[in-house]
């Protein structure tokens, strides 16, 4: 298990939210801006990758009839520190996610990862395997807040351009207008717009997939050749 | 018999060392997160009511509901309007008196200014799930919602919507959510005569 290839799977071939579909829940309800799904994903990542570190280092004194009752209160501990941490430091941030942070205690991706791959795994893999699985969750969160804040209000960008440019993280400000906001489609920045993005996002992913496959398998040789580059 | 054991021990100490981290969390944040939470609620507070206060100075001051034997559920215009906190303002300016309501889609908060003749100086809205574009616009930092909130002060506890003969325009494709509006202004309004008649 090299980096780079638990890297692309965690973005591309093996990514959480559209390969493995777990976590969809918090998608598609908090990606309405920009601001909101960069804090979300890198929320995630932090979280996912501390209880993989912290479930893998453990997984030998573990007995196998608890795990998951210790892995639950793993993940609760570390999503209550983040919890407060963002309470505290960041409140806009944590306003504006609300209950969902919380909830991330029972997003499936966190405990699907311990599950699958930590206790398995040694520390070293299991930390990488929370940074690139992290990485693809906040990756999608971004398309889709892109996505949903240019179709559904014309704008791009809310909260973080502000926030990067004053160092205020109030996460108030409404980004760059690209067109008024009066001709968007604002049913996308309804719920029903999240699933709607996701479905699409779900569609052509699965499309690029495919077509990925069948070429590989029409020029297996070539194939052969990259791995050894490698 | 031992097994019951080893698992019971290994899960309290998991639990145990958890808890023990959460706790030095929660030490650091503690006074951050308080400190935020009352400036939060003070602004709020300042935007329907705005108090001049010497620094260290508290510009409002919690009235406790319990000892005051006021029924804090109040009916207006058929509407069952709940009062969750008042606060009255440093020098005299009045009270401060939070309200929870349905809207159209589900609950909302909202802070109402009342001055000591009974005057609504302002209003608020902290927390709601408005249909956005529509409803939402009641809280709306925009010109649309500030226009609609700013027809609320000065207005006394017989305000109406105009379509009910009253003085308040209606937010467009939004008369439920601008009726329930109206009707915790004027529940807000009332619970302070209540309160100073009590008094």
């Amino acid at each position: 298990m090299n980096f780079k290839r638990q890297l692309k799977e965690g973005v591309i071939t093996n990514n959480p939210i559209l390969v493995q579909q777990l976590g969809m829940c918090a998608t598609m309800a908090i990606t309405t801006s920009l601001f909101n799904g960069v804090g979300m994903g890198l929320s995630v990542l932090i979280i996912l990758t501390c209880c993989n570190v912290v479930v893998s280092a453990v997984r030998r004194f573990i007995p196998d009839q608890i795990r998951l009752a210790i892995f639950v209160v793993i993940i609760a501990g570390f999503v209550t520190i983040v919890d407060l941490l963002l309470q505290a430091y960041i409140p806009a941030l944590s306003e504006s996610l609300g209950v969902f942070i919380p909830l991330i205690v029972v997003n499936c991706i966190i405990i699907g990862r311990a599950e699958a791959f930590c206790q398995k795994n040694p520390v070293g893999p299991s930390f990488v395997d929370g940074i690139t699985q992290g990485l693809g969750y906040t990756v999608v969160l971004i398309v889709m807040c892109v996505i949903r804040e240019f179709l559904g209000s014309g704008r791009f960008g809310g909260g973080l351009i502000d926030a990067v440019k004053g160092f205020t993280l109030d996460g108030t400000g409404s980004g760059i207008q690209l067109f008024n906001a009066e001709y968007g489609a604002s049913i996308l920045t309804l719920p029903v717009g999240g699933f709607l993005t996701l479905g699409f996002i779900f569609a052509a992913m699965q499309a690029a997939l495919k077509k990925a496959a069948k070429n590989k398998a029409e020029r297996g040789d070539d194939e052969e050749e990259e791995e050894e580059d490698e | 018999m031992k097994d019951i054991l080893k698992l019971t021990l290994v899960l309290f100490l998991i639990c145990a060392i958890v808890a023990g981290v959460l706790g030095a969390v929660d030490l650091i944040t503690r006074d951050r997160i308080e400190a935020y939470q009352t400036a939060k609620s003070n602004a709020a507070k300042a935007a329907v009511m705005p108090v001049d206060v010497q620094e260290g100075e508290q510009p409002y001051e919690n009235v406790e509901l319990k000892d005051l034997g006021i029924d804090t559920t109040i009916n207006a215009n058929g509407q069952k309007i709940k009062i969750l906190s008042v606060s009255r303002a440093a020098n005299g300016a009045g009270y401060v008196v939070e309200t929870e309501f349905s809207g159209a889609q589900g609950t909302l908060v909202m802070m109402v200014g009342v001055d000591p003749e009974l005057r609504c100086t302002g209003i608020s809205i902290t927390q709601h799930s408005e249909t956005s574009g529509l409803g939402a616009n009641a809280a709306s930092t925009a010109e649309v919602g500030v226009n609609f909130r700013s027809q609320f002060i000065g207005v006394d506890q017989t305000v109406q919507l105009k379509k009910a003969g009253g003085e308040i325009d209606a937010l467009s494709g939004a008369t439920i959510t601008s009726r329930s509006v109206t009707n915790a202004a004027s529940a807000a309004i009332r619970f302070v005569e209540a309160l100073q008649s009590a008094n």
